[in-house]
């Protein structure tokens, strides 16, 4: 029975794809004969008709359905020459090439909204490229949320490490509505190699041992970064520092790198 | 107004219908993409997942048939699948964590898109939004994220073996919201 215990365990891995050749054989071996795993994959399969509608739904980029007709018929000719070969498809379908990313995707876009939003981002770090990127948005996404942002707390961020070209960073504590968004704004960031990341963290006052990460974001070429994350219930007596921190990817649970700024709260 | 059945325009998309391929994308463009989206989180990426989507439509290696249920199911498994794949490939280039969804950004309503995925989203938002955050975390994380069970585990800091039952604490919970919103979601 240990053995069918280890296989059920393994239903989570195999639903999300994780499970290699063998040992996804095995466990299908396993599905045939376990109604309880079977069961439970049934309903897991079934959420495609629920799960997916809880995205927000959001207006495809300008241009994407030329772009995906042009890779999808395109597609069409070179697999007529080289039919079955999968590693061919996926390099055939980027038509663009991956730019830096500013991540404001998620950020309010509602036009009155902007001018505020955009000259209070401006303050904090002279972001223009974010500017830019807010605009763009604009013409692409309306938004029906009406409310007031209101800044609750903006601190600087103070280089840990005092060494000539420290970093230098701000976060902003927003409140909207029922959420509160937390902004970071960091430059001078040094580069990053491989997989590394910066990764934001809330301490707690009672309990420093664990803190919660909170978000997650790369340096631009020119060694900016800006992070936008919403929490919700957000408690601003519950956090005593907010820090940020160098890590080696994007999977760390706890800092494991040098935290390079941070500000008490 | 009568408007082709997805399986009629599938069939004819089979036969090598280019309109048919492109009547398909303007219905579930927009479904297809927002979900990608919120599985990557990363506007490129989703357009890359959209266009692998169609391109294995329009070359199919395994073909839709409706007893394999709704092909909108289908679609959106595709979907899902093929992000996990990209997330997993794109593993080493993080972009941003949420770790709550910022403001419902809603997008126009465009043409040929079905009503009917409106109304779902409506309903499927009141129900997730009704979860408690460990509920919507865990869901995150396996669903949206498809993480190993390992690292749903050290996400949520859980043991290794009560992360199924959590999740399937967080399903009932959630289908009971949804059949209380009114959803006659369940089985079609």
């Amino acid at each position: 029975m240990a053995t069918n215990r280890a296989h059920c365990d393994q239903l989570i891995d195999y639903f999300n794809g994780h499970l290699s050749g063998e040992e996804k054989k095995a466990f299908e071996e396993h599905l045939n004969t376990c109604t309880e795993c079977q069961e439970e994959l049934n309903e897991w399969n079934a959420l495609i008709d629920e799960l997916p509608y809880d995205s927000e739904p959001v207006t495809p980029p300008e241009g994407m359905k030329e772009r995906t007709l042009a890779a999808v018929f395109k597609e069409d000719e070179t697999s007529k020459a080289e039919k079955d070969d999968e590693s061919n498809q996926t390099q055939a379908i980027s038509p663009f090439t991956h730019a830096e990313k500013a991540p404001v995707k998620k950020f309010p876009s509602k036009k009155w909204v902007l001018p505020a939003a955009a000259a209070f981002l401006l303050s904090l770090g002279g972001n223009v490229f974010l500017f830019n990127q807010l605009q763009q948005q604009s013409t692409e996404l309306t938004q029906s949320q009406e409310t007031i942002d209101e800044l609750m707390q903006f601190v600087t961020l103070s280089p840990v490490n005092t060494e000539e070209a420290a970093p230098a960073g701000t976060a902003s504590i927003v409140r909207r509505g029922s959420e509160v968004s937390v902004v970071i704004n960091a430059s001078s960031l040094g580069p990053l190699r491989d997989n590394e990341v910066y990764q934001v963290w809330l301490i707690e006052g009672d309990s420093p041992d664990t803190p919660q990460r909170a978000g997650t974001f790369v340096s631009s070429e020119t060694g900016d970064g800006t992070v936008v994350f919403t929490m919700e219930n957000f408690n601003p007596e519950q956090w005593n520092t907010i820090a940020i921190s160098h890590e080696p990817d994007a999977d760390s649970q706890t800092p494991e790198g040098e935290v390079i700024l941070a500000s008490e709260l | 107004m009568t408007e082709p059945r997805d399986l009629d325009l599938y069939q004819n998309l089979v036969n090598g219908d280019k309109k048919a391929l492109e009547a398909l994308y303007d219905r579930y463009e927009k479904l297809v993409y927002s979900f990608a989206y919120r599985m990557t989180k990363d506007p490129e990426l989703a357009e890359e997942v959209v266009q692998e989507v169609f391109i294995k439509l329009w070359n199919p290696h395994s073909p839709y048939s409706s007893e394999k249920g709704k092909f909108s199911s289908w679609l959106l498994t595709m979907t899902r699948n093929t992000a996990l794949d990209f997330l997993r490939k794109q593993a080493n280039k993080p972009t941003v964590e949420y770790e709550e969804r910022d403001s419902p950004q809603e997008a126009a309503d465009s043409p040929g898109e079905l009503l009917e995925v409106k109304e779902q989203s409506q309903l499927v938002r009141r129900a997730v939004q009704r979860l408690k955050k460990d509920q919507k975390q865990i869901i995150e994380l396996f669903y949206f994220q498809g993480l190993t069970h390992e690292k749903i585990a050290v996400r949520t800091g859980l043991p290794l073996g009560t992360v199924k039952g959590r999740i399937r604490l967080a399903l009932k919970h959630l289908r009971t919201h949804i059949n209380e919103e009114g959803g006659k979601v369940n089985g079609y």
